[in-house]
């Protein structure tokens, strides 16, 4: 059985090679290379955009300016959930780097050059760059015209919010908090912010366009091939058959890659010059096409004496920039802003805020991770108010199966207290001291504990087909982009048709050609297109079970598939290779579909929460993680090293148990950057200040801790499979802020945890 | 950067005759990790580049007896950070290249290089300078050698002359029982440029009391940061504990430190103390 084997990425040869052909290495011939003309103002109105001195530069072929999205057939606007986004901007800026014009032209020096060529005249407006700010009365509005929601879209209230900066609001309402805060003996109120961070893919976005007779092709690194095509066909008003959106192996996602970026602004190019058109961002221009969400939350927390959490009130603010992109959708996620606890008197309000930033996006941990920081350390100062240990409150606390989540519904097997007493057991954290001083070093111990959940509703499809040979065509939709979902979804249908892994082929992404899947993206995919690619498989074994009924005169339910053959149960020498069972079918081929729609929870209820109390069911799985952590504090600078962390998940079914420690590693690695530097700066005039890999730090190798573990729960005979990808970063971050606090004795409630800020608190105490 | 003229002189005479020809618009490159990330972020517009890549006779590593190491300037960080005569001569020097950036980088960013560009957060500056080494300058109608205590300017800037090609670094041989050490000092990732460097130079008389001490920190101002008077504290003493901290103490706030990413100058301050103590407490227990 393929299934449950630490098999090697089936592209490991390629990957170490360098022959994966990535989006970046793509060309084609005649093709033009295009630049972005981009504000240098974060609000304001565009008065004039003249481009007629850039035409004219020799090497440029066309140049794209508002004035192209202007007619019949074009809808310039698009976005995932609310249409708010052009291609560049029509007649307002609304953030440092927004999108003006595009210029291209033969080589992207060229274009560049002569996008100082272009004329264009703002008129300043006044900006606010901070969410909380944004929505008080007479803030600055960024879009004080009607909202335009993309069919369908029944969740998002975009009507009621026009005239404020709310891109959405999700609120929870359960019990009575003032009731909940009156049994509670104590309150804790504390206020959490977590900076934007970026996703820092190692290849950077891009696309080559190319239109033919009115065909518009794409070749894009995106996690969302489909997103890309509809949103294409609505805005140039052509047919989704006419859009064809090709995705190679990415050079890394983590979330920033999902819908339409550079797409739109390509192919109105190549529609005008006939010819391909690329755009490439350079490292400067992807920390404006998405982060992480800014966010600031307010938790109070209302505990009975023994440490039983009574009531929480929290206010979320999730900074969405300038763009709704995913946050009315990804603010929802302020469900999980009491942690994975039983909170019986529950107030909740999640925002997602416009504000003149560069815009938010999805970011492995998906508004979870903001959260997590908050719930977790607010744990640990409740922990040490009340003087009891950081895990026994937890364990108090921890959902259990059965129990009742901030959504009201039962949460399935929750695992807590397993993934809890094996964390602690690798950390030894009931042996010995949480805190050892020795000269002028300081260790401690911390640990993190969450919930998370997966985008629901979504939908995958798959066709596989048997070939002539008995080799099987895989076609996907699902992007791989380092995860090793190739190599997962491989698994799956080799151990389902019973072939070899090598008998089986992936495909990547074609919509002229892959059916549907919604996003590679939520730790969804090794889950639901793994769902849909087994059903058609099965599919396949129903006709290979027709045919070889008839051959092998048996009942159907007699007839077993292995090893490329269909047998007859009990009967030795009596089978059919599916070679020959293709053979007489004179099909050449056998064709098999797939449809999964992930929509109703562990217990079979549709997924969806109430508008005003955001009761109802927030997932279609729910994934439990525990990070904990040893971290070493160097008195005299603040300097903090993670000599050893641990991450404990609960994975269910596992398809590929390496790969998965793999992704658990690098999630936590991603953790361990974001606590301890990881940081988008801006000044006050709303424009970044450290765009490149230089002055923005992400972890090197030498900074991975030196003892990394990993640990997944996969309970005898489990069958469901749950994403791993994501799980680890949220907790992972409290887990290591709560060992540093720990140490230091004050407890930091902003991140990133500098050595300067731990420096700086250590003075603060020794000067008493 | 199509636009850009690339001069590839084979000698050292032919390039810097080319460079007297076109020293208005031209940048030398050599080992490009620098330069090429301005020329991208058009932080300069070079009409010519200049290449130093053919010129064979800048990439030894010899040491001549009275004159000390020398290091030609198109060694890469890494040849010198792995080259025996650099161990044996200057095991702080092979260390300290050691430190530099990442493996990537040091594989293809020059010794020359390094201190042409004179970045202020960079390793190799603060320490040859405490070691007292200099630099080789060449031009069409000069040759002439700098001490490195004169050659950094400021931000990016040296005294250089346009019209100059840097070819040598010479690393003088330290006196007798004289010990150094560098110490980098990271507050971000393991790869980030130093925060603080801090290069010390002890030498003792043979009772143990100390002839010379020299303290230089880098990447905390302009340009590499020598402090004569704490220095002076220790002549003719021995470097006790007290001693020692009273040196760090003075060193620091002699100091005006800078701000940027990497820390404040308030933080600066506090880590340049510490550095400074640890780096004479290192070389005293000779680790």
């Amino acid at each position: 059985m393929a299934v449950g084997q630490a098999i090697s990425m089936v592209d490991s040869q390629p990957r170490v090679s360098g022959s994966i052909d990535y989006a970046l290495n793509f060309e084609l011939p005649r093709m033009l290379h295009a630049c972005m003309l981009r504000s240098p103002h974060a609000h304001a109105r565009v008065v004039k955009v003249d481009a007629s001195r850039a035409v004219k530069f020799p090497g440029v072929t066309a140049v794209l300016t508002r004035d192209d999205l202007i007619g019949d057939h074009i809808d310039p606007y698009f976005g995932l959930i609310l249409q708010d986004q052009t291609p560049v901007a029509l007649d307002r800026v609304r953030f440092v780097g927004e999108p003006v014009a595009a210029v291209a032209a033969v080589d992207a020096d060229t274009a560049a050059e002569a996008l100082e060529l272009i004329d264009v005249e703002y008129e300043e407006l006044p900006a606010v760059f901070d969410a909380e700010e944004a929505l008080k009365p007479g803030a600055p509005l960024l879009y004080p015209g009607p909202r335009r929601v993309i069919p369908g879209r029944v969740d998002v209230t975009a009507r009621s919010l026009e005239g404020t900066n709310i891109v959405h609001l999700f609120k929870q309402r359960k019990g009575d908090l003032d009731q909940g805060f009156r049994q509670s003996d104590q309150i804790f109120e504390n206020t959490y912010r977590s900076p934007a961070v970026n996703h820092v893919a190692l290849e950077p976005h891009v696309v080559v366009a190319q239109v033919t007779d009115g065909r518009i092709t794409v070749w894009t690194c995106n996690q969302n091939p489909h997103v890309i095509q509809r949103q294409l066909a609505g805005i140039f008003k052509v047919p989704i058959a006419d859009v064809r959106v090709i995705v190679f192996t990415l050079g890394g996602g983590f979330g920033g890659k999902l819908n339409s970026k550079l797409e739109p602004a390509a192919v109105i190019l190549a529609k005008k010059t006939g010819r391909p058109v690329r755009i490439a961002a350079r490292r400067a221009e992807c920390f404006l096409l998405g982060v992480q969400h800014e966010c600031k939350i307010k938790l109070k927390t209302g505990v009975k004496r023994d440490g039983t959490l009574m009531a929480v009130k929290a206010l979320c603010y999730y900074n969405s920039g300038a763009y709704g992109d995913t946050s009315p959708n990804l603010i929802t996620r302020g469900y999980a802003a009491t942690g994975p606890y039983r909170v019986p008197h529950l107030y909740m309000d999640s925002y997602g805020v416009y504000t003149n930033t560069a815009p938010s996006a999805a970011f492995r941990g998906y508004g979870i991770t903001q959260v997590a920081w908050a719930h977790e350390t607010q744990m640990d100062i409740i922990a040490d108010a009340l003087a009891i240990d950081p895990v026994a409150l937890r364990l108090k606390n921890v959902l259990q199966k059965g129990d009742s989540f901030t959504t009201g519904e039962p949460m399935p097997e929750m695992h807590y207290n397993e993934l809890i007493a094996s964390a602690v057991e690798k950390i030894a954290w009931h042996k010995g001291p949480l805190v050892v001083r020795q000269g002028n070093k300081i260790r401690a111990k911390g640990i993190g504990a969450i919930v998370k959940g997966m985008a629901t509703p979504t939908t995958s499809t798959s066709t596989v087909k048997l070939n002539a040979d008995g080799s099987l065509n895989v076609l996907t939709s699902s992007v791989e982009m380092g995860q090793g979902l190739k190599t997962a979804l491989a698994q799956i249908a080799a151990s389902e048709i019973s072939l070899p892994v090598e008998r089986v082929r992936i495909s990547e992404p074609d919509t002229a050609f892959t059916p549907f899947d919604l996003m590679t993206a939520a730790s969804r995919a090794t889950f639901c297109m793994g769902t849909a690619i087994r059903q058609a498989v099965e599919d396949v074994k129903n006709q290979l079970r027709d045919i070889a009924a008839a051959h092998l005169e048996a009942n159907q339910e007699d007839l077993v598939l292995q090893d490329g053959k269909i047998m007859v149960r009990g009967v030795a020498g009596k089978s059919l290779s599916y070679v020959d069972a293709i053979r007489m079918s004179k099909a050449n081929n056998i064709l098999g579909h797939g449809v999964f729609v992930s929509g109703s929870g562990p217990d079979g209820s549709p997924v969806v929460m109430d508008f005003e109390t955001g009761q109802g069911y927030g997932s279609a799985e729910w994934h439990p993680a525990v990070v904990v952590c040893e971290v070493e504090i160097d008195t005299e600078t603040g300097q903090v090293t993670v000599p050893r962390i641990h991450a404990e998940l609960y994975a269910g079914k596992i398809i590929n148990p390496r790969l998965c420690e793999l992704q658990i590693e690098g999630a936590t690695t991603f953790g361990l950057g974001q606590v301890l530097f990881e940081e988008v700066i801006q000044d006050t005039n709303g424009s970044i200040t450290n765009p490149n890999l230089s002055d923005y730090m992400i972890p090197s190798f030498l900074d991975v801790p030196a003892q990394l573990t990993v640990h997944m729960l996969e309970p005898h005979g489990v069958t469901d499979v749950h994403g791993v990808g994501e799980t680890a970063i949220p907790p992972a971050r409290p887990a290591i802020g709560n060992a540093i606090s720990r140490a230091v004795g004050f407890h930091f409630l902003d991140l990133p945890i500098t050595p300067e800020k731990v420096l700086r608190a250590l003075e603060k105490q020794r000067s008493g | 950067m199509p636009n850009i003229k690339l001069l590839q002189p084979t000698s050292l005479d032919e390039a810097v005759s080319l460079l007297s020809e076109h020293s208005d618009e031209t940048k030398i490159v050599s080992g490009g990790t620098a330069l090429v990330i301005m020329l991208r972020n058009h932080l300069i517009a070079p009409a010519t580049l200049l290449s130093l890549g053919r010129l064979q006779e800048l990439r030894s590593i010899r040491h001549e007896p009275g004159t000390g190491l020398r290091i030609g300037a198109l060694v890469t960080i890494r040849e010198a950070e792995i080259s025996p005569i650099v161990r044996e001569k200057h095991a702080v020097l092979a260390q300290t290249f050691a430190k530099v950036g990442n493996i990537r980088i040091r594989n293809a960013a020059t010794v020359g290089g390094n201190l042409t560009e004179a970045d202020y957060a960079s390793d190799p500056p603060c320490v040859l300078v405490a070691l007292r080494a200099r630099v080789k300058a060449r031009s069409v109608k000069r040759e002439r050698e700098i001490p490195l205590t004169d050659f950094f300017k400021g931000f990016y800037e040296t005294v250089l002359a346009p019209d100059e090609i840097l070819t040598e670094l010479i690393v003088p041989d330290q006196a007798p029982g004289s010990r150094a050490t560098y110490l980098k000092y990271v507050s971000r990732s393991s790869e980030d440029r130093p925060c603080v460097g801090m290069a010390v130079v002890l030498e003792n008389e043979s009772d143990g009391s100390c002839k010379n001490l020299r303290l230089v920190a880098g990447a905390v101002s302009e340009i590499p940061q020598e402090i004569v008077a704490p220095e002076t504290m220790a002549r003719g003493k021995h470097l006790s504990d007290s001693l020692i901290e009273e040196i760090a103490g003075a060193y620091s706030t002699g100091i005006e430190p800078l701000s940027d990413l990497r820390g404040s100058a308030w933080y600066r301050q506090q880590i340049i103390r510490v550095m400074a103590r640890r780096a004479m407490q290192q070389v005293l227990s000779g680790n």
